[in-house]
C-alpha cells in the first residue's frame, strides 16, 4: 500500500516517529504549491491557527482526491466550505472519537496508514460503528459483529475509543483488534493479508503446501492420508503429525522426512 | 476484557504491550505484541512468529523472552476468551 502524502498545517508537536517529519505548511504560498503538486493527499490541520491559514489562503477547488483531517474545532459556518474543497472531511464532532493527536501524526505518517484507524463514531440508532481509516476511508461495522464467546465483558457502544495507535477499538472493557475488523469487512485487505500469510508461512503445514504445489500433487493423492487431513496439516491445525503420516507425505513429495519443514 | 501480559517495567514504559483481544482473527491462536503503529503475532501452538513483516528482529529480546516464557499462561488466557478454538486442539494428530 503506497504511503499517503500528508500535509500538516499548524504547530508542530513531538512524536516518537524517527522518520523525517511530515511536510509542514506555514505560508499561503506553500499551501498553494502543495495543492498544485499532488492529486491525492491528506491535509492534517492541527490547530485553529492552521485552520485559519488554510481557509484564508483562498484555496481554489482541488483536483483529485484531497482529504482533510482537522483536530481543531471547526465552526459550523466553515464546514460547508471545507466540504466543498475536500473530497472527504473528518473533523471533531460530538459523536466522533479520534486518536490522541500525537498518535494521529504517527498513524498518518505510517506506511500502513490505511490499515489503521484514526477515528470511530457509533450510530446507536442504526446499530453501526463507523470507523475512519488512516486514509480517511470509512468502514461500517454492525454492532452485532462485536460478539464474545464468553459472558463478559459485553461491548459498550456508549464508551468507544480508538487506542494503540489505531490498532485497537475499545468498547468499554471490551477490545477488538482492528486487524480482525478489516479482515472481516474489507475484501481487498483480506486478500492481501492471506497472500502475505501464505508466502510467509514457515510452519510445517506451509512448507508441505508449497512443496505439494511445486510438485503438482493433489491433496487426495497421499495414500493412507485423507485430503481433509492434508488440508488440516497445511492449515496448521495439526502442528505435529504422527511420524507415519509425516513419512507418507515425505515419500509422496520425494523428500527426506527430516527436511519436510524446510521448504 | 482483553488479556494484557505484564511486560518488564522498562519495556512497558516504552510503550510495548502484549495482548489477547476479546475479538480476534481466531486461527491460529496467537498473542499480539504491539508498539506504536506496529504489531507482531506469535502463534501460541508453535511459539513462532506468524508474519515476516515487521521483522521479529526489531523486537527487544527481553520482550520476546517475556512472551515465550509465559506461553502456557497465555494459552490458558486465550482458551478462556476463545473456547471454540483452543490452543491445544483436541483433534490434533500428535
Amino acid at each position: 500500500m503506497p504511503t499517503l502524502e500528508i500535509f500538516a498545517i499548524g504547530s508542530p508537536r513531538k512524536t516518537k516517529s524517527k522518520k523525517p517529519g511530515t511536510p509542514r505548511l506555514s505560508t499561503v504560498e506553500e499551501i498553494h504549491e502543495a495543492a498544485r503538486k499532488r492529486q491525492t493527499a491528506v491535509w492534517f490541520v492541527q490547530d485553529k491557527p492552521g485552520l485559519d491559514l488554510l481557509l484564508t489562503s483562498k484555496l481554489e477547488l482541488l483536483d483529485g482526491q484531497h482529504r482533510l483531517l482537522a483536530v481543531a474545532h471547526v465552526e459550523e459556518s466553515r464546514r460547508l466550505l471545507l466540504g466543498a474543497l475536500f473530497q472527504k472531511v473528518l473533523i471533531p464532532d460530538g459523536g466522533i472519537r479520534m486518536l490522541p493527536r500525537e498518535e494521529l501524526t504517527e498513524v498518518l505518517e505510517s506506511h500502513d496508514a490505511g490499515d489503521l484507524v484514526v477515528a470511530v463514531a457509533p450510530d446507536e440508532r442504526d446499530q453501526t460503528l463507523i470507523l475512519y481509516r488512516g486514509d480517511l476511508q470509512p468502514l461500517l461495522v454492525p454492532f452485532a459483529w462485536f460478539t464474545s464467546e464468553v459472558e463478559a465483558p459485553k461491548p459498550a457502544f456508549d464508551d468507544v475509543a480508538v487506542t494503540d495507535y489505531g490498532q485497537t477499538i475499545r468498547l468499554g472493557e471490551y477490545e477488538a483488534a482492528v486487524d480482525a475488523i478489516l479482515y472481516e469487512f474489507d475484501r481487498d485487505y483480506r486478500r492481501r493479508i492471506r497472500k502475505n500469510e501464505i508466502r510467509d508461512d514457515r510452519s510445517l503445514g506451509g512448507s508441505i503446501r508449497r512443496l505439494r504445489i511445486q510438485r503438482n500433487v493433489r491433496r487426495d493423492d497421499f495414500p493412507g492420508v485423507s485430503d481433509k487431513e492434508i488440508a488440516r496439516i497445511e492449515r496448521g491445525e495439526v502442528p505435529n503429525p504422527h511420524p507415519k503420516t509425516r513419512a507418507i507425505i515425505a515419500k509422496r513429495l520425494g523428500v527426506a522426512v527430516n527436511e519436510l519443514d524446510s521448504f | 476484557m482483553p488479556y494484557s501480559l505484564q511486560l518488564p517495567e522498562g519495556w512497558a514504559k516504552q510503550g510495548w504491550k502484549a495482548k489477547i483481544f476479546d475479538k480476534e482473527r481466531l486461527e491460529p491462536p496467537h498473542v499480539t505484541i504491539l508498539r506504536g503503529t506496529q504489531k507482531w503475532r506469535i502463534n501460541l501452538r508453535t511459539g513462532k512468529f506468524m508474519d515476516r513483516k515487521p521483522s521479529p528482529d526489531d523486537l527487544p529480546q527481553a520482550v520476546v523472552a517475556a512472551v515465550l516464557d509465559t506461553l502456557d499462561s497465555l494459552s490458558a488466557e486465550w482458551d478462556k476468551r476463545h473456547p471454540s478454538n483452543p490452543v491445544r486442539n483436541p483433534d490434533a494428530d500428535s
